[in-house]
């Protein structure tokens, strides 16, 4: 396989990584793509189906195991007995941060990458998001528009099959739906008190890449409500249920696991990029690997990491760095901003069926005008249910009859959690430690990231409007949150190789190409030039898509 | 005490749904050796309490000395509060404190979870269905339905 010079290499399996490896071999190339954990099968590893009794701890989790080998990754909801395997060993994977800007870094490492437990939210960017650099003054210009990309929204949400009401909302474009899953009775509630109250935002269901009907060979959901333990029916997005076996049945696929990327070998005279350094995970024996075309598509931070090790006599700071902003303009999303409560009525209904989606709040803030002390903006998740028998814990009484009260539904209660835009921003960056090296030597990243005054108002705000919608949909006993969370935790982060018209101001350009190795591509979230406050992966993944587009016409032209 | 806890009615109660077993799995390789002391310190008090009270130990004592002494460690509890919380303030994934609270808060909290995640917990008493097949977000709950 090392003697084998491959039309492209693509490394991740992940979001990205499985769409490129997608559009390339159905383009009729050769692919290898190099994952750095393990294969994934899906009849053994996942766990959606299996029993809470058959976990030993029933679900409280491996405590001692997860404190010792997760202690970062456990901030993420899901890194628990059932999927903490689907996160990588935080010992094996260590990082830095400055101190005091702590930086919540959630990655997976396996075949299929974040894709197997991310959350399945899917809503367009506009123009409102693509103008707003440009128009504030802020970072670079995007060096792309909404027309530009939204062709690649329809094709990848075709291939994926996005389920969600279209609402015709100008700063939340509609695609193709399947059709929309339902909304339990009291989101219906909030829903019309929202038509009553309000003209300048709505409730809508979540917008998702989860099958409401068979689509492409794949099965409707069933609504078992736990998508991130895995799918053997292939009813969410992710590489492994959707374009890997796509890019399988071409034939022209390879995959390489086990395979940690070192580095990119760059070949000064020919300006280009000829293979790959590989640590083989299991083995460390270094290897390498050749193509005509790379792709980077690791996620956000391994993607850029990558990079910066790459370093050469002529790109000191890193790889395709002659801008210096490789590494540079890191943003994520910001949470830890919402309310709850519990509705009135509808005592003698329930939801049937774990419904693997929520409610959605579109942006309201900033989008006509200017309103508030903070630039930008952000929408809310939402979700509600009934009290079940989980409430046993903080009920007094025992016996039949507090057994019978556990397994009487409780009130129904609806909540919502605002996701924030952040602004790019030189200061927030990443850079290489070379002294702190991961399992397989590599050296290892060091955070600067902080939130700026524009974060910390808008997640007020957040607040304080989430408080005033649940009162308005007649919530009582409202609790409003308001903590901001550590940079990272929201698993939205995304530049560090931003594109941009400018070779000078940025590391890509207009197609996800390193103005400094026309052969390079770079498709994950680092290549963010700003980041809207909307889930960013069905982004990513249209960006991919054009980017490979645009990579095999070239090829053909005998320009790269 | 389980029993008493959750006992049998139309369905099985805490002892047939061995939530013993799960308390013993949880007290020896989940707990941290100054909860498990605390737990056991706490058995050890029911015991005591119940000796100064009725001359027996607690297994060796009436249904309705039992419950008394039941009734007694459950008024003991403020149960709307949670048991104390994780001292990480910025930390927001599952914090391990089930077992952070009084002796009887813990024990009560381990009965529900053991019974409630059990088999007969899942299938007889919640009659919850892994693979619901479709999805009702208004759905009637005549046929029986539970939480």
């Amino acid at each position: 396989m090392e003697n084998t010079t491959y039309d492209a290499l693509i490394v991740g399996s992940g979001v990205t990584g499985g769409w490129a490896a997608k559009e390339l071999t159905e383009k009729g190339l050769n692919v290898l793509v190099l994952e750095a954990g393990r294969m994934i099968i899906p009849e053994q590893d996942y766990v959606e189906h299996v029993p809470i009794w058959e976990m030993k701890f029933r679900d409280w989790d491996n405590r001692a195991e997860r404190l010792r080998t997760q202690s970062i990754q456990r901030a993420a909801e899901d890194c628990d007995e059932f999927s903490g395997k689907f996160f990588v060993n935080d010992l094996e994977n260590p990082y830095s941060w400055e101190e005091g800007k702590p930086f919540t870094w959630i990655r997976g490492r396996q075949l299929g990458g974040k894709s197997i437990t991310w959350g399945r939210q899917t809503y367009r960017w506009s123009d409102l998001d693509f103008e707003a650099n440009a128009k504030e003054g802020i970072a670079i210009d995007w060096p792309i528009r909404y027309k530009d990309i939204a062709p690649w929204y329809d094709y990848v949400e075709d291939f994926a099959g996005i389920s969600g009401q279209a609402e015709g909302l100008p700063n939340l474009p509609d695609g193709k739906f399947l059709p929309p899953m339902e909304m339990s009775c009291v989101e219906q509630d909030v829903r019309d008190a929202f038509q009553k109250h309000y003209d300048d935002r709505i409730v809508t269901i979540g917008r998702c890449a989860v099958l409401t009907r068979v689509h492409k060979g794949r099965a409707a959901c069933h609504y078992c409500g736990e998508c991130q333990r895995g799918c053997i029916t292939q009813s969410y997005f992710s590489s492994l249920n959707s374009t890997l076996p796509a890019a399988q049945k071409t034939g022209r696929l390879t995959i390489r696991p086990h395979s940690v990327v070192h580095s990119l070998i760059f070949d000064s005279n020919a300006r280009r990029v000829t293979g790959v350094r590989v640590i083989d995970g299991q083995t460390k024996a270094a290897l390498e690997f050749k193509a005509r075309l790379v792709f980077l598509c690791a996620a956000c931070l391994e993607s850029t990491r990558i990079l910066l090790n790459s370093a050469t006599t002529e790109f000191p700071s890193g790889l395709a760095n002659s801008s210096g902003e490789l590494g540079h303009n890191l943003m994520d999303h910001h949470m830890g901003s919402g309310a709850e409560g519990i509705l009135a009525g509808h005592a003698d209904k329930m939801p049937f069926g774990y419904r693997p989606n929520g409610i959605y709040i579109p942006r309201f803030r900033n989008v006509k005008t200017q309103q508030k002390d903070f630039l930008r903006g952000y929408g809310y998740q939402g979700d509600s249910g009934r009290d079940d028998w989980t409430r046993g814990g903080t009920l007094a009484g025992f016996g039949p009859s507090y057994k019978k009260t556990l397994t009487t539904p409780g009130p129904w209660r609806f909540g919502i959690g605002g996701f924030g835009e952040c602004l790019p921003n030189h200061g927030n960056y990443v850079e290489l430690d070379r002294e702190k090296l991961d399992a397989w030597g590599i050296p290892t990243l060091k955070f600067h990231c902080r939130w700026s005054e524009n974060e910390l108002a808008m997640s007020r705000d957040i607040a304080f409007e989430a408080a005033e919608m649940l009162a308005v949909a007649g919530a009582r006993e409202i609790a409003v949150y308001q903590k901001i969370t550590n940079p990272g935790r929201a698993i939205h982060e995304m530049g560090t190789a931003r594109m941009g018209r400018d070779p000078k101001t940025s590391v890509l350009n207009e197609f996800n190409q390193a103005h400094d190795a026309k052969n390079l591509f770079v498709t994950d979230g680092s290549c963010m030039t700003s980041s809207s406050c909307v889930n960013p992966s069905i982004t990513f993944m249209a960006l991919t898509a054009r980017a490979c587009d645009y990579a095999v016409s070239q090829l053909k032209k005998g320009e790269l | 005490m389980i029993d008493l806890i959750i006992p049998m009615t139309d369905t099985p109660g805490a002892k047939a749904a061995r939530v013993n077993e799960f308390m013993d799995v949880i007290l020896t390789d989940w707990a941290t050796d100054a909860e498990r002391t605390r737990f056991l310190k706490g058995l050890d008090d029911v015991d005591t309490q119940c000796h100064a009270l009725f001359g027996k130990n607690f297994v060796g004592a009436s249904t309705p000395q039992q419950t008394a002494i039941l009734q007694a460690l459950d008024d003991s509890v403020d149960w709307r509060q949670g048991p104390p919380a994780d001292p990480a303030p910025s930390f927001s994934g599952r914090r391990f404190n089930q077992l952070r609270g009084e002796f009887f808060r813990s024990f009560k909290l381990m009965t529900i979870h053991g019974y409630y995640t059990s088999e007969i917990g899942q299938t007889q008493e919640l009659k919850r269905e892994i693979i619901p097949g479709a999805f009702d977000g208004c759905a009637p709950m005549a046929s029986g339905k539970k939480a």
